[in-house]
């Protein structure tokens, strides 16, 4: 069930996203996957490796930024110290990396 | 409902204060839990010069850095003025001279080339940038979540924010954006290209001791000086103490004279561009200064706008109810750390426990 429940929403952003890139009022704009999984994958790099929470709480936390970060698809990667995120088999990847002590986590 | 709770127990509160703790009292509403729809993860008062109260949620202690949001702003502002007294910049520099590696977008609207660091620092590029947040109807309209997030957009924000049209010439139009904000740290990276690494450090937080930092930067290097600060409670209180002392820390000049003033007096553009609104507008509303927030209403500056609350107070305030406090007139500075997505704490309601609190200690 849960799958299935993944597919449908799947299907639903891929055609929020195809709405959106169509009226998107600057060519540097983003779709509405990729801003779900860009702010999922900081906010658990910046909440593990700058604010020092636990994983669990992380993800937690970030799930409640943007709704549509539901799809918990984030790999933590505790040994190089970046987050990577996919929605979905062939959506968007984005990967967060923690910098160092001053600079934190960045989007690359 | 919760409004009323609160009112009550800070009603209660000020005719009670011989039998009701006032500790108690302000820890029952403002270290609220999850079932009141917020939570305080750090608070931390000090009043004339000492660390009166310090209290941390489960899981914070003092050298816990927290995400700051929009309380960077503020911090950005003040790294504007330490560069401003070092000589190093002018408020009338042009971002079109001062920028590095944007001369296609100047060169296509013209408009653009007359852009201000004082008018970024009213918050008046004029530029037609979007502050909408998670809750916004149209995500990918949000020029902050773009910016933020965004695949292309957060690679270089300067470009990105550089690439919005011009809703009128700059300077004229006011609007709160984390964009301008973020103008002003591309403005520090490329008058400190030799040291944009690390200017922050050099230029205030070293000066002012503080050692529990980190600020996060694009793909391109430049720290996002509208948001992404985390730092401590205690490290944010010397930004604050640095304004109670009028730009001053340990007998070092690090703001210019009158800057401190600038800073925190009610914004001319935005007085210019709504004074014709109606005072219905404005209800609840604190009035803008330059990357800070005044506890003045608008029509009316005499007046507070939270009235447990003395009317010099300045505030830099961040997403989901962080902030920093500053009342000159009481030499007190009061960090808040939390989570209220929701907007549930009243602001007031917490000024009175507060000033409840350091009545019944005798600050």
């Amino acid at each position: 069930m849960k799958f299935f429940n993944q597919i449908f929403i799947l299907f639903l952003l891929s055609s929020l996203s195809f709405g959106s890139a169509q009226v998107a009022r600057e060519n540097l704009h983003s779709s509405v996957t990729d801003l779900g999984s860009g702010s999922g994958t900081k906010q658990i790099c910046s909440c593990i490796f700058v604010m020092k929470q636990t994983e669990e709480f992380c993800r937690k936390f970030s799930r409640e930024v943007l709704i549509i970060d539901i799809l918990d698809q984030h790999y933590v990667d505790k040994k190089n110290r970046s987050v990577t995120s996919t929605i979905g088999f062939f959506f968007n990847k984005r990967t967060a990396k923690y910098m160092g002590d001053k600079h934190g986590c960045t989007l690359i | 409902m919760f409004k009323i709770f609160a009112a009550i127990l800070f009603i209660f509160g000020s005719f009670s204060n011989s039998f009701i703790d006032s500790t108690q009292l302000m820890e029952s509403y403002i270290f609220s839990n999850k079932e009141k729809d917020f939570q305080t993860d750090a608070l931390l008062i000090i009043k004339n010069g000492k660390v009166v109260y310090e209290k941390y949620a489960k899981g914070y202690q003092s050298e816990s850095r927290h995400f700051a949001w929009s309380v960077s702003k503020a911090v950005t502002g003040t790294l504007i003025g330490v560069a401003l007294q070092r000589g190093d910049l002018s408020l009338n520099d042009r971002l079109s001279d001062v920028l590095k590696g944007y001369d296609d977008i100047f060169r296509d609207d013209v408009k653009k080339r007359d852009i201000t660091v004082e008018h970024v620092i009213n918050w008046a590029s004029s530029l037609n940038y979007i502050e909408e947040y998670e809750q916004a109807e149209s995500f990918t309209d949000s020029s902050v979540l773009q910016q933020l997030y965004g695949k292309k957009a957060s690679k270089d924000m300067t470009r990105y924010l550089l690439s919005h049209d011009m809703v009128s010439t700059a300077g004229e139009s006011w609007r709160y954006t984390t964009g301008d904000t973020t103008l002003l740290t591309s403005v520090l990276r490329d008058t400190y290209s030799q040291n944009q690494d690390n200017y922050p450090w050099d230029l205030l937080f070293d000066e002012l001791g503080m050692q529990n930092v980190t600020w996060e930067r694009d793909a391109s290097g430049n720290f996002v000086g509208g948001s992404h600060l985390f730092i401590s409670a205690r490290d944010l209180a010397k930004v604050g103490s640095l304004y109670l002392n009028d730009g001053e820390y340990n007998g070092k000049r690090l703001l210019p004279e009158g800057y401190v003033e600038y800073s925190t007096s009610l914004n001319s553009v935005y007085l210019n561009n709504l004074s014709k609104a109606p005072d219905s507008l404005f209800d609840g509303l604190q009035s803008p200064g330059r990357q800070w927030w005044l506890n003045r209403k608008f029509k009316s500056p005499e007046e507070p706008v939270f009235d447990n609350a003395p009317v010099d107070t300045f505030m830099a305030i961040g997403h989901w109810g962080q902030f920093l406090a500053v009342v000159p007139s009481e030499d007190l500075i009061v960090v808040r750390f939390g989570e209220d997505r929701k907007g549930k704490i009243d602001r007031n309601t917490m000024f009175g426990l507060i000033f409840n609190y350091l009545k019944s200690e005798g600050l």
